[in-house]
């Protein structure tokens, strides 16, 4: 009788499917159950590194769903300032699973963190819960609660509507507050708020952690929104600072870990889960490192291009070309007209009401 | 008026509003002061698109800014003052809103909505730059624009230019009218204030207690009346007796 690696097919070789392949041909993505086509709402969610996905998906010409897309006034740069369309809605990064779940739980009304406005050292205010998302911040705290209350109103029809929901596990490690067990996407003191050992406590979350978050999230989301399909990915972006004594490099291993683990077990348990290995994709030796930039950390277009190319060969019900579809920006007509009309606008109508 | 005259007259430079203020200048009956007006909408004053989005002032208008300063006269410009009714007039087609954090409506914080709107007054702001550097040392103030009227009925009744876009659009909210208004107003009083000059408030007369334009100096939905113009010629001349800018 045969050993089962006689018929194995060459996806499960090294040697033929990795080390003797130039690198722009591995491709290490097995069949996904289920396909997206062009209509499919799909969201993304997650660490830095969805925000590449999210700008591939948006230029894709497929259905990335925003809540809070950018509106027709605002510029390009305005809406990438404010991050609007770097999400579906403007939660910023969102790092581990315990915030995932805790964003639900807010946007449902479930929690409300005590902690959560922050002041910077001008004066200004942010949110606690995202603290870039506003860059410099708010004047006044009502704009906080009205901009954030906003928000979580979209977030509850994000989370109602997505079809596909796209979520990019990046961390592990959180800073989490004493009153309420708010965990924050910054360590408090980093970009507003105050750090005191007294109101923050570190947490380096454990693959039971982070995985029972992620369950708990993914629970309820099919509750209210019984349809809805999950699609993992591992940040490949290493920690750029690890607040536990080991070295920031060994840190980085153990975190990548849990989370490769957690989307293991995720994707074995629920229906209509699927990992995507983009971390693999960018991470693996076959690269020889080159899909990250001199940083070390930050990933190259080329790799973006490589995830993304194998996203779209194994994931989309069309076939689509490599290259994305540029959508042309919604010019903003009435604006412009409203625009003309101020400019054509002369002294006749200043006389015209003299003598009313 | 009491005090040290320290302007012999103004030269007043601007826009549309100029011109309002231009027709309660001739039909006042009041001495006035004003040495020069001019409107930039006017082909021979209109500032130009330079390259790399610079402005280039003309020389009719460079000239006249000459006269002002040998002859020591307070500047007082109006610069874009309408164009918050660019965005805050009319409802937009995605509509949004400001202050309405509750509705169907896109809310736009306003910290997010100033952006938008500097973005959108860059070449007003570039004008007023460019002016104000040919002014020189010379003490300036920029004028505030009228307040929004607060009554949508008027504003149907009296559209103005607006009639075609109103009809289309419907008018916006007067809380994201008025929020907008300040919005634009703060950006010329930043600069202003940043440029060495100083800002002067729309007429506290003029001004109901709730900061929209009072009734007596209704005219258009941009404007205000030849009251109101003489309203803020008032303001001018007080200024010029006033300490040293």
């Amino acid at each position: 009788m045969q050993h089962p690696y006689k018929s194995s097919p060459d996806s499960a070789r090294w040697k033929i499917s990795v080390a003797n392949l130039i690198p722009s041909e591995v491709d290490p993505v097995s069949s996904p159950p289920f396909k997206i086509d062009k209509s499919a709402k799909l969201v993304t969610a997650g660490s830095c590194f969805a925000q590449h996905i999210a700008r591939h998906l948006k230029a894709s010409g497929y259905n990335y769903f925003m809540t809070e897309p950018p509106h027709p006034i605002m510029s390009d740069d305005i809406a990438k300032t404010y991050n609007y369309g770097t999400f579906s809605a403007r939660y910023g990064n969102i790092y581990t699973t315990r915030q995932l779940l805790q964003l639900f739980d807010r946007a449902f009304d479930k929690f409300e963190p005590r902690d959560s406005i922050w002041r910077l050292l001008n004066g200004r205010y942010v949110d606690a819960l995202r603290p870039r998302i506003t860059p410099n911040g708010y004047s006044l705290q009502r704009d906080v609660e009205a901009d954030r209350e906003y928000h979580l109103t979209q977030v509850r029809r994000l989370f109602r509507e997505s079809e596909v929901f796209v979520f990019t596990l990046g961390l592990t490690e959180a800073w989490v507050s004493n009153l309420d067990g708010t965990v924050y996407p910054l360590c408090p003191g980093v970009a507003g708020g105050e750090f005191s050992n007294e109101n923050y406590t570190f947490k380096n979350f454990d693959v039971d952690a982070v995985y029972d978050d992620l369950a708990e999230f993914a629970t309820k989301l099919r509750i209210i929104n019984p349809q809805v399909k999950f699609l993992l990915t591992v940040s490949p972006v290493p920690l750029i600072a690890t607040a536990t004594t080991e070295h920031v490099l060994a840190a980085t291993t153990y975190s990548k870990a849990v989370l490769r683990v957690v989307a293991e077990r995720f994707v074995l348990q629920f229906s209509d889960a699927y990992y995507f290995p983009s971390y693999e994709i960018i991470t693996g030796s076959y690269t020889r490192g080159k899909y990250f930039a001199d940083d070390l950390r930050s990933v190259t277009e080329e790799g973006v291009g490589h995830v993304m190319r194998l996203f779209f060969k194994h994931l989309a019900v069309e076939g689509l070309e490599d290259s994305p579809i540029f959508i042309a920006q919604q010019k903003d007509e009435h604006t412009q007209k409203m625009q003309g009309v101020i400019d054509t606008a002369c002294d006749e109508e200043a006389l015209d009401g003299v003598f009313k | 008026m009491s005090g040290k005259c320290l302007y012999p007259k103004y030269t007043l430079i601007g826009h549309s509003h100029v011109a309002a203020i231009e027709v309660a200048y001739e039909c006042s009956h009041k001495q006035r002061a004003c040495g020069y007006l001019i409107k930039l909408h006017e082909p021979e004053f209109k500032p130009v698109h330079h390259h790399s989005k610079k402005v280039l002032l003309p020389d009719k208008l460079i000239d006249v800014i000459d006269a002002g300063k040998s002859e020591g006269h307070l500047f007082v410009l109006s610069i874009g003052g309408a164009h918050h009714n660019v965005l805050g007039l009319t409802n937009h087609p995605t509509s949004f809103s400001l202050t309405d954090y509750k509705s169907n409506r896109a809310f736009l914080p306003p910290v997010v909505f100033s952006a938008i709107m500097r973005n959108h007054l860059d070449w007003q702001l570039n004008i007023l730059r460019a002016i104000v550097e040919k002014i020189g040392s010379e003490s300036f103030v920029c004028l505030q624009s009228p307040p929004p009227v607060y009554d949508k009925t008027r504003l149907l009744e009296v559209p103005g230019v607006y009639e075609e876009q109103i009809k289309m659009h419907g008018v916006m909210s007067a809380a994201d009218r008025y929020e907008i208004w300040c919005i634009q107003s703060d950006i010329f009083e930043e600069l202003s204030i940043n440029l060495g000059g100083q800002f002067l408030k729309a007429p506290s007369s003029m001004v109901t207690s709730s900061g929209f334009l009072d009734k007596r100096a209704w005219r258009d939905p941009t404007h205000g009346n030849i009251e109101y113009g003489n309203a803020v010629l008032d303001q001018i001349e007080e200024l010029m007796y006033a300490t040293p800018l």
